[in-house]
């Protein structure tokens, strides 16, 4: 308790306090404690795009804070052109979550997820295998980075590396913390939600049973299923079983968590649902949801537009951070 | 100055931009071209004869670096560590990447799209703000544009930014858009 106190200091230090309803669920992993300058560290490697093999593509290419973290696009393409595979998922709340990304569950953490876009060949995204060396000298060169991996890195005398540079881009990420939705207010207050049909919404989430995957605070259950119509025959992607090799995984993918669910469109794993209703209607009833008429379906997406979280998408912390460097000569 | 390669953009422009950079923002299947060429719209027809121009890389250098709406240039670009954009791009770009200023007139309100041929952060800048666009998307199959964004403008001056793109060369132009927009 004492040490998450004092983190919670730094942070207000560096203006990067995280809403209290949320602070006793920050994540403050012992191989990689957070620190306000590393929070500044990372969240200035999150916005620069010297990350990517040719200076094109940073982390925010994709995950732009005004749309909840995604890009609105189907897929994303890579810094060097190759088709993107899967649709950009959101990051509110995403150091709650320990399988990332829509299908691996053998990642350790946010600092191991990093490195799939920066190195990743399948797909390609950012372009850096390969390249590894020269673009940590990018950084290395640079001397406010050079200050900044210093403060954040006393320890290990300063180092740039790519290890060093997902700690600090994992440490910024784990402050990505969405709690002030409508529903979050309402629930803390007592008070039912804004409107009728978004009191009607919540009721039939549970009742049709979507609760029973998109469950807990950040309405998943972290798990891997298949629901989409059609199973694996209508998929191009093979899901989980491409990092397991276990043929029982095919066509699984992770429950999506539905924070923020109202703008992040397009939806699924291959972002083949361009509205949130189509995203609802394309549940397979053969996978135990129930076919929903259309006014069943606006009533869901009632409840669910009470997640976006305004405060979570124009948080300053979170945003392209200042030209200018944080840490004086 | 660096002679402008119109034979590159007549290359492009004939297979779609093929190879490592057939995917599109937007994501989806690639193309094979040119077998699922779509023709230009009648609002892109343009684009297949660019004029060369070169990018401004200040404030200063905008009157020699002036679009004209319906008129597509081949731009130069240059690189980001010596641009000084009017406004700062909600995408800057590394230092390893090309990006550039034009100067665009506005004669009559209504919506414009800016077709670009690879991929590059577009911003429309008036008064030292970003206007918000309005929608965006990919060019038609094969046709050499990658990427389209829209803005809905007043009559005015703005200044084109784009940021975080990689290639020497860019392919740009902006038309009005669904008739809502003439100049």
């Amino acid at each position: 308790m004492r040490r998450l106190k004092a983190v919670l200091s730094l942070m207000l230090a560096a203006e990067i306090m995280v809403p209290s309803a949320m602070a006793a669920g920050l994540v403050d992993p012992a191989d990689n404690p957070i620190s306000a300058i590393k929070i500044a560290l990372g969240r200035r490697l999150f916005y620069d795009a010297d990350l990517s093999v040719n200076g094109t593509m940073s982390c925010a290419t994709c995950h732009e804070q005004k749309k909840g973290f995604t890009d609105g696009n189907q897929t994303h393409p890579a810094a060097t052109g190759e088709a993107g595979k899967r649709n950009v998922p959101g990051l509110a709340n995403v150091a709650s979550f320990q399988n990332l990304t829509w299908a691996d569950n053998h990642l350790k953490g946010l600092e191991q997820q990093a490195l799939i876009p920066i190195l990743g060949t399948a797909p390609v995204e950012m372009g850096v295998k390969g390249h590894e060396n020269d673009v940590v000298a990018r950084f290395a060169t640079d001397p406010c980075y050079v200050r900044l991996f210093a403060a954040a890195f006393p320890g290990r005398g300063g180092e740039v590396s790519l290890e060093t540079l997902t700690m600090a881009i994992a440490s910024f990420e784990r402050t990505l913390i969405s709690a002030n939705s409508p529903y979050d207010l309402a629930k803390r207050a007592g008070r039912s939600l804004p409107s009728a049909k978004a009191v009607a919404g919540e009721a039939l989430f549970e009742k049709a049973g979507c609760v029973s995957c998109h469950a807990g605070e950040n309405f998943s259950d972290d798990a891997f299923h298949m629901v989409q119509t059609g199973g694996v025959v209508e998929t191009r992607d093979e899901g989980l079983v491409a990092v397991t090799g276990n043929p029982e995984d095919r066509g699984l993918f992770r429950t999506p968590g539905l924070r923020n669910v109202a703008i992040t469109a397009p939806y699924w794993h291959d972002g083949s649902a361009p509205t949130l209703g189509q995203a609802i209607a394309k549940h397979d009833p053969a996978s135990g949801v129930p076919a929903l008429d259309d006014t069943a379906i606006a009533e869901l997406a009632a409840f669910l537009t009470t997640l976006t979280d305004r405060t979570f998408i124009t948080d300053k912390r979170f945003s392209l951070p200042p030209e200018a460097c944080p840490l004086k000569k | 100055m660096r002679q402008i390669s119109m034979v590159r953009f007549a290359v492009i422009l004939v297979l779609g931009w093929g190879g490592a950079v057939l995917a599109q923002q937007g994501g989806g299947v690639a193309p094979n071209c040119p077998e699922d060429a779509i023709a230009l719209p009648s609002e892109l027809a343009a684009w297949i004869h660019p004029v060369p121009l070169v990018a401004a890389t200040r404030q200063a250098e905008l009157r020699k670096a002036k679009i004209v709406v319906g008129q597509a240039v081949l731009a130069e670009m240059k690189a980001t560590p010596i641009v000084t954009y009017s406004a700062r791009p909600a995408d800057p770009g590394g230092k390893v990447s090309k990006g550039g200023m034009f100067q665009l007139a506005i004669k009559q309100a209504g919506i414009y799209r800016v077709a670009i041929s690879d991929h590059a952060w577009i911003d429309v800048v008036s008064q030292g703000k970003n206007v918000q666009s309005t929608s965006h998307g990919r060019g038609p199959a094969c046709s050499g544009i990658r990427k389209m964004v829209d803005y809905r403008l007043k009559a005015g001056t703005y200044t084109l930014q784009l940021s975080a793109g990689e290639q020497d060369q860019l392919a740009i132009l902006v038309v009005p858009h669904s008739d809502e927009g003439r100049n």
